[in-house]
């Protein structure tokens, strides 16, 4: 449904993009993941047809951005990162504009606005002006206005942002119910919004896509390190040392509050868990319990985009 | 055509909500009407000193002497003031609020939103010129002035007026400060209108030869408009004031499709 190949983007001497290519596929939810200044919000720019690239093609739907605008234009509802919202008009009014702008069919007009108000929460401020509303409830009038035209595909610039947790949850399940039948690409700071949210996850860091893959296995492929908590039974003596003398282990952490229960990282490629279950059968350690770790979405995050070059950039 | 009519709808109604569309709209009617009302005064005047005499009576014209000054003097000068203060947020104000990023990723041409916006400035115009019409109606219920000439006359301010408007939101498309893309179209218009000037001053009719100045007077936007007052309408000033505004247009919508493609 959306394919992007290498995408570069210059602002200037300032290079925002340096080649991002990567494919989403109908009814997909792609989640975009990245610190401040990565390029998520470029991507979506041009993706949408507000900018153009410096090189390199996207396609969406099977049109071709640069070549065939329009086509791409109607079939996406894009919320930026600040909602482009006219403050003097009434929610009511300003969907209705949009759906107008969009293409929505004369008659159909009334039927869009009101489902869209509704999936938003937004009926009772129907006939308010937007600048008297909330933060939360402008971003939510955002939202509606990228799915008033019930587009194929849907560009989502942290769309969560600003909202309180009850509406935070409403949104989520709003996005999750779009899954099969709409193609998404979000872009968040919040990694259990992936987590709940996505089914693929990418990380862009400075420009480049660090990392590309379904949520569970986004970790795994990346193989930071190898992981595995044990446990050995109660009252047995601690057998740490014998932990740290297995080959591969990096470091054996004794778990807190939990005097046989410890934390073993290893090498990649050590196979530690087996390494572990071996000598336990030679040594005939009281073994209770040996469970492979996978890292978390936020360790990924942290190890791929690099703290101090985060700073730098 | 429906999505240009969409855009100019939107703009339409953010003018009459906003405070500055009534304003102006007051202060055009105030100045018009301080005009019509002197000159009117003062016709009356005449006519009860000289209305006996009958040979000073056929020199008594309610055309010439109220009709015709009714945008004369120093109207059109605020007009030049005033029409900008018209166009100046229209582009602006869509990228200082972030909403160009919704128009621009919408299905519609640069021609449609700057044609859309162009039609909403328009129309503010002609709620104002129609207001004007109310010191006509009070003329024709004392006197008889020439429809023809009144017809002509508003023919001539609307085309004056619709060529500020669009080098107006030509400039704007240039900015996102209102202010600024104020001042650029008022010092725009003033360049535009002291190039009657130039044919009058000798030492550059001189210098430049009278080909030259006379051609650059001819720009000049106001040099095409009093003929219309005079209740002629000459296609050659009618097509001035036409291509100043396909041309203002023209250029504006460059500038919105390159921001597209930056
Ligand atoms: N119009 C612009 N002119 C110049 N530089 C720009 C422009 N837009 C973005 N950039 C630069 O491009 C880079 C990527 O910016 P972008 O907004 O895409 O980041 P982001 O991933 O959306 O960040 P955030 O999480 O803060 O929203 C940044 O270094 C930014 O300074
Ligand atoms: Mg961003």
């Amino acid at each position: 449904m959306i394919e992007v190949q290498d995408l570069r983007k210059n602002f200037g001497e300032r290079m925002a993009l340096d080649g991002i290519s990567f494919r989403v596929e109908k009814g997909e939810i792609l989640g975009f993941l990245g610190p401040n200044g990565a390029g998520k919000t470029t991507t979506m720019r041009i993706l949408t047809g507000f900018m153009p690239p410096t090189s390199g093609k996207a396609m969406v739907a099977g049109f071709d951005v640069m070549l065939r605008p329009r086509e791409v234009k109607k079939r996406i509802g894009y919320l930026p990162e600040h909602p482009p919202l006219y403050k003097e008009m009434t929610v009511q009014s300003y969907l209705g504009f949009v759906a107008r702008i969009k293409g929505v069919a004369g008659r159909q007009i009334r039927s869009s606005v009101g489902s869209a108000l509704e999936r938003c929460g937004l009926l009772e401020v129907a006939g308010r002006l937007i600048q008297n509303l909330s933060k939360g409830y402008q971003q939510r009038v955002g939202i509606a206005q990228a799915i008033v035209h019930s587009p194929e595909v849907m560009v989502l610039d942290e769309p969560t942002v600003g909202l309180d947790p009850r509406q935070i949850l409403k949104i989520r399940n709003l996005i999750r119910s779009f899954r099969g039948e709409k193609t998404v690409i979000l872009s968040t700071h919040i990694i259990p919004e992936v987590e709940k949210l996505c089914d693929r996850v990418a990380i862009i860091n400075e420009g480049r896509i660090a990392a590309l893959d379904d949520r569970a296995r986004i970790g795994s492929t990346l193989e930071i390190v190898e992981r595995v908590s044990v446990q050995f039974a109660p009252l047995a003596q601690p057998l740490k040392g014998r932990l740290e003398l297995l080959e591969g282990v990096r470091s054996v952490i004794q778990e807190d509050g939990a005097p046989n229960r410890f934390l073993v990282e290893a090498q990649v490629g050590s196979e530690i868990s087996r390494r572990i279950f071996e000598r336990a059968m030679e040594e005939r350690w009281p073994l209770a319990e040996v469970t492979p770790l996978r890292p978390t979405l936020e360790e990924v995050f942290l190890k791929l985009t690099g703290e101090e070059r985060g700073v730098l950039s | 055509m429906r999505s240009i009519l969409t855009i100019a709808r939107r703009e339409l109604s953010t003018y009459f909500v906003s405070p500055l569309a009534y304003l102006i709209l007051a202060v055009f009617l105030l100045v018009v009407g301080l005009s019509f009302c002197l000159n009117l005064i003062a016709f009356a005047n005449e006519c009860l000193i000289y209305g006996s005499n009958p040979y000073f009576q056929q020199q008594l014209n309610v055309n010439e002497q109220v009709v015709r000054p009714l945008f004369g003097g120093f109207v059109p000068v605020f007009l030049l003031i005033l029409f900008p203060a018209i166009t100046m947020r229209l582009l602006p104000e869509e990228k200082r609020q972030g909403t160009a990023e919704l128009i621009l990723t919408s299905p519609i041409s640069s021609t449609q939103i700057v044609l859309g916006k162009y039609l909403g400035a328009l129309v503010v115009s002609l709620v104002m010129l129609g207001g004007s019409l109310a010191f006509i109606g009070v003329l024709a219920k004392v006197s008889q002035p020439d429809l023809r000439t009144v017809a002509s006359l508003y023919l001539g301010v609307f085309l004056l007026g619709a060529s500020f408007l669009a080098i107006g939101l030509c400039l704007s498309a240039f900015t996102d400060n209102q202010v600024l893309a104020y001042v650029m179209s008022v010092g725009t218009l003033l360049v535009l209108w002291f190039l009657s000037g130039v044919s009058k001053s000798n030492s550059l009719n001189q210098s430049l030869g009278e080909k030259a100045t006379g051609f650059l007077a001819n720009l000049s936007v106001i040099e095409h408009f009093p003929d219309f007052t005079k209740g002629v309408v000459d296609t050659q000033h009618v097509a001035y004031y036409l291509s100043i505004i396909v041309f203002s247009l023209f250029v504006a919508q460059r500038v919105v499709d390159s921001h597209r493609w930056r």
